[in-house]
């Protein structure tokens, strides 16, 4: 878990394998988001394309788009 | 630049090719043999496809992608402005495509969480499996009044308990809430489960309830022959006189089997321990506002309609 925990530059505690009140807090924490898991959030994401190309216009600016099946931030 | 994140299929099979938005974007990926397809693009807002910046398989490579979008960047402004610009800007109303999903909706007092999900580490994984722990899943999973109630005992005297059923013990398997994976699961994978709310504390109108479930499931199908044990805790407040959740915090641990190795999807250990924490949604960004990723084939459009 060490290894994996600096491979990830994430810091994981050993996780837990059972589950009650004493080991909730562990649990939680080893499936809540980090920083780094939250990054892409600091964007703000148009789900439609048209109101990202409506917005690139008013901004002159290009537009990213990042297309994938069941929308990237969701599930395939 | 300003951010699109969508679903390539979703626009492919839209049936309505005629409007504004179908057709810029049936154009823009005329260019690409597939038509619309998954990647990563950077286009004008008038509809020009600049480039596909996408580098790296199967862990993206950051630093090229970065270095593809800025080449994209400039060749954007290098362009006139009467090429890259709309020449007539679209109705953002009128012009836009109506997707099915946009007719699915939270009935008022619906129950709003979201959900965190992340493997532990196993043996021979690697990043081409999207069960290795780098990676976290994020949901929304929803109960509407007539599901949510049903966590309540109909006493709310400290140590009273009531055992749950349905929907309110079933959504959290059957949508994957509790593994970053995503699977087909139905209720006849559901071999056993139990799940029973008790109430911990009453302090005024704020009522503290437990919840604790099992679970134990087996797939035999073709798209999916996994298997599934683990537990659920809950701690829960309700606010009796606001008429609200103050808190609302799940934790869910056990191991998953993926079922047949698929060599297109798995690296190492096919059974690995997973974990997910749910909490009241905060609404914080427009990931936190998409709708459940199981909207279509696990809510239906239907259930929007009552609540």
């Amino acid at each position: 878990m060490l290894v994996c925990a600096l491979l990830f530059g994430q810091s994981y505690a050993t996780p837990p394998k059972t589950l009650n009140l004493d080991s909730f807090d562990q649990v939680k924490a080893y499936a809540s988001p980090s920083a780094n898991d939250l990054a892409f959030q600091a964007l703000n994401w148009h789900p439609q394309v048209l109101d990202g190309l409506i917005e690139g216009h008013k901004q002159d600016k290009p537009v990213l788009m990042w297309m994938y099946f069941g929308d990237p931030r969701g599930n395939c | 630049m300003v951010a699109v994140a969508g679903d390539d299929v979703q626009y492919k099979e839209q049936p309505n090719k005629q409007i504004l938005e179908a057709r810029i974007v049936d154009k823009m990926f005329s260019v690409v043999k597939e038509g619309i397809c998954q990647g990563i693009y950077v286009v004008t807002p008038a509809g020009k496809l600049i480039s596909r910046v996408n580098a790296g398989w199967p862990d993206p490579d950051a630093k090229q992608i970065l270095v593809n979008i800025q080449l994209a960047t400039q060749r954007y402004y290098q362009m006139p402005k009467s090429e890259r610009l709309f020449s007539q800007v679209p109705d953002p109303v009128k012009d836009r495509i109506v997707f099915t999903k946009d007719q699915f909706y939270k009935p008022n007092g619906t129950l709003d969480l979201r959900v965190t999900k992340r493997g532990y580490a196993y043996p021979g994984m690697t990043t081409f499996d999207e069960r290795h722990p780098k990676f976290i899943g994020f949901d929304r999973l929803w109960f509407k009044p007539s599901e949510w109630q049903q966590f309540f005992p109909q006493s709310l005297k400290v140590g009273a308990k009531t055992q749950i059923k349905g929907v309110p013990l079933e959504r959290w398997v059957l949508h994957n809430h509790m593994q970053q994976a995503s699977n087909a699961w139905d209720q006849s994978h559901i071999k056993t489960s139990s799940m029973v709310s008790e109430v911990t504390g009453v302090n005024g109108n704020l009522v503290d309830l437990s919840l604790k479930a099992t679970y134990s499931m087996k797939a035999d199908t073709k798209w999916n022959t996994g298997a599934y044990d683990g537990s659920l805790l809950g701690k829960i407040q309700y606010d009796l006189g606001a008429s609200k959740f103050t808190k609302f915090e799940v934790v869910m641990l056990g191991w998953h089997h993926a079922g047949k190795f698929l060599d297109n999807m798995r690296a190492g250990e096919l059974t690995q321990w997973v974990s997910s924490y749910t909490t009241l949604n905060p609404l914080a960004d427009s990931d936190d506002r998409m709708i459940p990723g199981n909207w279509m084939w696990g809510y239906g459009l239907n259930w929007c309609k009552t609540r």
